[in-house]
């Protein structure tokens, strides 16, 4: 009897400095001024609170724990029909000017026709379709600048929301996943995105720029090298987000039996102290579950965070993206097939980059969702 | 109705110069100018419209009106150089005509300049 008071004893002693910590988890306490100050810089400000009706982490994660706020689908869809129209008709002026370009490119092309390829059309055309490159170039360049500075963001968001994660699951009894898992999701995170903003979209930039060459010449002799070059930036970006869900996944299976054992074995010894026992039991389970909610609202608000950063430059990318494909559809019966091409080149591209910004928001509130599950829902 | 007189000019040019040909071969070749001329002065009306029409179109969307100018001498460049080397083969002068192509390519190419500059400016500024 006595080395079980004595056992008992230790393991209280060896709790108490983690119950001190589960009393101190208190979410006004916590520090997201860097993460306001990335919203404010980049706009996304106006669009959290349109769409939540807070204008800062703190009022949001102050709404999602009070159960204030109610994610509302269909609000977001509508901002985000409503946002690409708008850009739509910001590019209606570029449309113009690809329609008119294109349409003098064909006489020149037509010069070749009648004259043979080497006839004084094919300068003119060379010339025409610099000036259509320059053009839509220009357009092309603000998607590519926009998903970089984008993917930047959304690392500093990671960077500030994942540890907060983690730390309250630390103080809510889930230490040995939450060590685990912590320094993958936040570090593994923010190396994605390291790779998909100085590598993929930097190789994204530099094979369309090789097609554009390519395609100037109709013999297009550089298409197995830059469908080679695409297939692995495609191929690539996947592998390395599926090998991070997959990490996350594995770090996963073990940690949370090893903290369910420990939190059982010591909730065995304090409901075995006599008179206080269960209820202070009972006190730890309810910080625990409180933490857990804390924890649960800043993974809600870091997704949110997300939405709200990209849902402007993905409506921007998509018009763009959907303006290049109607001009290689309305153009293609009339104007020459490099043309086209041009235009279906910049289209793919485009998509790359859109992909970059979505499988960022998907791929964080994958590991988010991950993180919660383990580590207590 | 255009299109009529146009074909109808045509087909009698034709007529004419294979006639005159058989007598007077360098006064046919003569003649082919001037009936390619003429026919070119009949087309031009269709062809300044449809320029007139890109033009206020590209005004209206904010093109440079500089790239624009030199697009259209580029265009006319093109078709008067053409129109020259294709006299030329009539002539039976197929080395003349090269040359006047090649010519006519190294002038183009001279006005296409600033445009491949800025070209290449852009491109080197998107990779750096």
């Amino acid at each position: 009897m006595k080395w079980r008071i004595g056992v008992g004893l230790m393991l209280i002693a060896l709790l108490s400095a983690s119950i001190t910590v589960q009393a101190e988890v208190d979410p006004s306490q916590m520090d997201f001024n860097p993460v306001d100050e990335v919203l404010e810089e980049s706009g996304a400000e106006e669009v959290m609170e349109e769409q939540t009706g807070s204008r800062s982490i703190g009022e949001l994660l102050e709404d999602l724990l009070s159960g204030a706020h109610t994610a509302d689908w269909k609000q977001w869809v509508r901002a985000f029909i409503d946002l690409l129209g708008g850009h739509v008709k910001e590019y209606v002026s570029l449309m113009i000017q690809v329609v008119a370009l294109a349409v003098l490119s064909r006489f020149f092309s037509g010069l070749e026709l009648n004259f043979g390829e080497g006839s004084a059309g094919s300068i003119g055309f060379l010339c025409v379709y610099g000036v259509l490159v320059m053009l839509l170039l220009q357009s092309f360049q603000l998607a590519y600048e926009e998903t970089r500075e984008v993917l930047g963001r959304m690392q500093t968001v990671s960077l500030y929301m994942m540890p907060a994660m983690a730390a309250v699951a630390v103080a809510g009894g889930y230490a040995l996943s939450s060590t685990l898992q912590s320094e993958l999701m936040t570090g593994g995170f923010s190396l994605l995105l390291t790779v998909m903003k100085q590598i993929i979209a930097t190789g994204i930039l530099g094979v369309t720029i090789i097609e554009i060459v390519n395609y100037i010449s109709p013999r297009a002799v550089l298409s197995h090298l830059t469908s080679l070059v695409r297939t692995v930036l495609e191929k690539g970006m996947k592998a390395a987000c599926g090998l991070y869900l997959f990490l996350m996944g594995t770090c996963s299976v073990v940690a949370p039996a090893a903290d369910k054992a420990l939190y059982k074995a010591s909730s065995a010894v304090l409901s075995s102290v006599p008179v206080v026992g269960s209820a202070m039991s009972g006190a730890v389970e309810s910080v625990m579950a409180g933490s857990m909610l804390v924890k649960n609202g800043i993974g809600a608000a870091g997704c949110m965070v997300l939405l709200c950063l990209c849902l402007v430059p993905v409506a921007r990318l998509t018009a763009i993206w959907l303006i290049y494909r109607l001009l290689a559809a309305f153009l293609a019966p009339v104007v020459d097939e490099r043309v086209v091409k041009l235009l279906t080149v910049l289209a793919r591209s485009t998509a790359m980059l859109l992909g970059l910004l979505v499988g960022g928001v998907i791929i964080f509130t994958g590991a988010v969702g991950i993180f919660i599950m383990t580590t207590g829902q | 109705m255009e299109l009529f007189q146009l074909i109808a000019v045509g087909i009698t040019g034709a007529i004419l110069i294979v006639t005159v040909k058989q007598h007077k071969p360098e006064i046919a070749l003569a003649l082919a100018l001037v009936i390619g001329v003429l026919l070119l002065f009949m087309a031009s009306g269709f062809l300044e419209t449809i320029l007139n029409t890109l033009r206020d179109m590209a005004d209206q969307a904010g093109l440079s009106s500089g790239q624009w100018q030199l697009l259209i001498k580029l265009l006319v460049a093109g078709y008067v150089i053409e129109f020259g080397s294709e006299i030329c083969k009539d002539a039976g002068q197929q080395a003349l005509a090269a040359k006047l192509q090649m010519g006519g390519r190294l002038i183009m190419a001279g006005l296409a300049l600033p445009v491949f500059k800025s070209l290449l400016t852009l491109i080197t500024e998107l990779l750096t």
